[in-house]
């Protein structure tokens, strides 16, 4: 069936002389016709006419030209379409990571590592203070019980003052006590007998009277024997009360001693384990600090990639406030300014025609637009002698 | 080492047997010693006058008998012998008599002396045992603390 087939050509058209050879499936690719102008370039000044598909179905080539032609214009709007999205992608994409820019160490393992602080430190300090109280202990006076240092104490002050009462209450009296030894006595018991006779007395008295006093003496000495050994036993006495008041001296400040190195040891324990607790968060912070830092040149990495593809510029690049819904609540996060740093990149070899391509032309010179356009379609792998010699004066800029 | 009273509970007694055991023995040593010593005072007292039928002493002496026989002493007579015999037999009884009595005494005190001294160190001995349970109370309270 032949269909009927109007080709309308625009103002400076002209008609197609020469229909190109529809290529046969599996033959030889037709020859392009030219036209009257010899540009092929649809810019001539003739006017289209209508043509018949009277072909009998001859036509089918005509018909796969022009479906390879919308097929083109149809890639080409896809192209686009394409290139708009992943515009608009890498553009979110950016948007997205530029707002984790620079986030530092997220809150809730800051929050974690500084609980891990507070809660540490308090442990330490409960322990301490558990452990000080304990050797510190309790006494209780009534019962004579108790524990630690005060318990200790409490004991060795109790056993010291029942010293101290005993050593007062029981001073020793052997000696004080001791009877004063009486004097023995001689009389001359033949006086009377003596006077009876008519016997002198008088040479017997000097010898009664020197063996009194020899008993005399003896009796004396005797006596302040025993008073000396009394006093003797006095001094003791106060020599027993001071031991005692040094016993109970030596033995307090041993304890105190005592007390102060174990305290001591526990303010040292103390000391090693805040050291150890500080050491340890500090780890965890730089442990934090390393996270943050490679999560943000991940980032960075990223945003380097995402600028590598083309799609946006770094202008494009603009600090943005990411707005979003928690399970239970709204967390707003504006970022601060970001100097963005593009990444370094290795410039990208273009071939002769991409910069032909590249070359701004004013829009105006449709004609010089069309030509170059022509030119690229017809010759996508042009050299650059080749451009050089089709655009003399754009040539210079091909490298 | 833990507390234990009754270590020094039986060194309290231990010091109070040995002082009774010295003290009784001290006192019956002192009863012997008296008796002793009491024995030739009584002899020399008895030798002087003689002994009256209920025990106490006579009232003439024995030597005056002797000289009456040689007719130095009696009724009317008087000799300077006599005289000077008698006084010189009261002098030696006196010295006799003094220097028993002394020997008595000083040997009374010397037990007087042990037993008083028995006492002190008694005495002393349970200070001792005190303060060594106040200072040991005192040590073990150390201990108890070091075990911290």
């Amino acid at each position: 069936m032949a269909v009927g087939i109007t080709k309308y050509y625009g103002a400076g058209s002209r008609p197609i002389s020469k229909f190109p050879t529809i290529k046969p499936m599996g033959g030889e690719e037709p020859v392009v016709p030219t036209d009257a102008t010899g540009g092929n370039n649809g810019s001539g000044s003739n006017v289209s006419t209508i043509v018949l598909d009277t072909s009998g179905g001859s036509n089918n080539g005509y018909y796969a030209y022009k479906s390879a032609l919308e097929k083109i214009a149809a890639d080409q709007a896809a192209a686009a379409a394409g290139t708009q999205r992943a515009t608009t992608g890498a553009g979110y994409q950016a948007d997205y990571l530029t707002g984790l820019l620079n986030q530092g160490i997220p809150a809730n393992v800051a929050n974690i590592i500084s609980q891990g602080d507070v809660s540490g430190k308090q442990y330490i300090a409960d322990q301490y203070k558990l452990l000080a109280d304990q050797l510190k202990g309790a006494y209780n006076p009534t019962t004579n019980v108790g524990t630690g240092y005060l318990g200790a104490q409490g004991r060795t002050g109790v056993a010291y003052d029942a010293l101290q009462n005993y050593l007062q209450q029981n001073p020793p009296t052997a000696f004080q006590q001791a009877p004063q030894t009486p004097a023995t006595t001689v009389t001359n018991d033949l006086a009377q007998y003596m006077g009876g006779q008519g016997v002198s007395t008088a040479p017997v008295d000097p010898t009664v009277a020197a063996l009194n006093a020899a008993a005399g003496g003896g009796a004396q000495n005797y006596n302040s024997l025993m008073s000396t050994l009394g006093q003797l036993s006095q001094a003791n006495q106060q020599s027993r009360l001071a031991e005692q008041q040094m016993g109970r001296s030596g033995a307090l400040s041993g304890l105190e001693q005592l007390y102060q190195g174990q305290t001591g040891g526990l303010q040292q324990q103390q000391l090693q384990a805040l050291a150890d607790l500080q050491a340890n968060i500090f780890g965890q912070q730089l442990t934090a600090e390393q996270q943050a830092a490679s999560r943000n040149q991940a980032i960075q990495d990223a945003l380097a990639a995402l600028l590598g593809t083309g799609y946006i510029s770094p202008q494009q690049i603009n600090p943005t406030t990411i707005t979003g819904a928690a399970p239970n609540n709204t967390i707003t996060q504006s970022e601060p300014t970001i100097k963005y740093t593009p990444p370094i990149q290795a410039p990208v070899a273009k071939t002769p025609i991409e910069q032909l391509a590249a070359i701004p032309v004013k829009a105006s010179n449709t004609a010089l637009n069309t030509k170059i356009d022509n030119f690229i379609t017809a010759n996508p792998n042009a050299t650059a002698a080749q451009i050089k010699k089709k655009f003399p004066d754009l040539g210079k800029n091909i490298k | 080492m833990a507390f234990d009273p009754s270590f020094f509970e039986q060194q309290r007694r231990n010091l109070f047997d040995q002082y009774a055991q010295q003290a009784a023995l001290n006192t019956y040593q002192r009863y012997l010693a008296e008796t002793r010593g009491q024995r030739p005072i009584t002899q020399l007292e008895e030798a002087a006058f003689g002994t009256t039928p209920t025990g106490g002493l006579g009232q003439v002496p024995k030597l005056t008998s002797s000289y009456a026989r040689r007719g130095l002493q009696g009724q009317n007579v008087r000799s300077g012998i006599y005289d000077q015999a008698l006084q010189s037999y009261a002098k030696n009884r006196a010295k006799d008599i003094g220097y028993a009595k002394e020997d008595l005494a000083g040997t009374s005190r010397g037990y007087d002396l042990a037993a008083t001294q028995g006492l002190e160190n008694y005495q002393q001995g349970i200070a001792d045992v005190e303060t060594n349970k106040a200072r040991q109370i005192a040590a073990d309270a150390q201990a108890l603390l070091q075990l911290r």
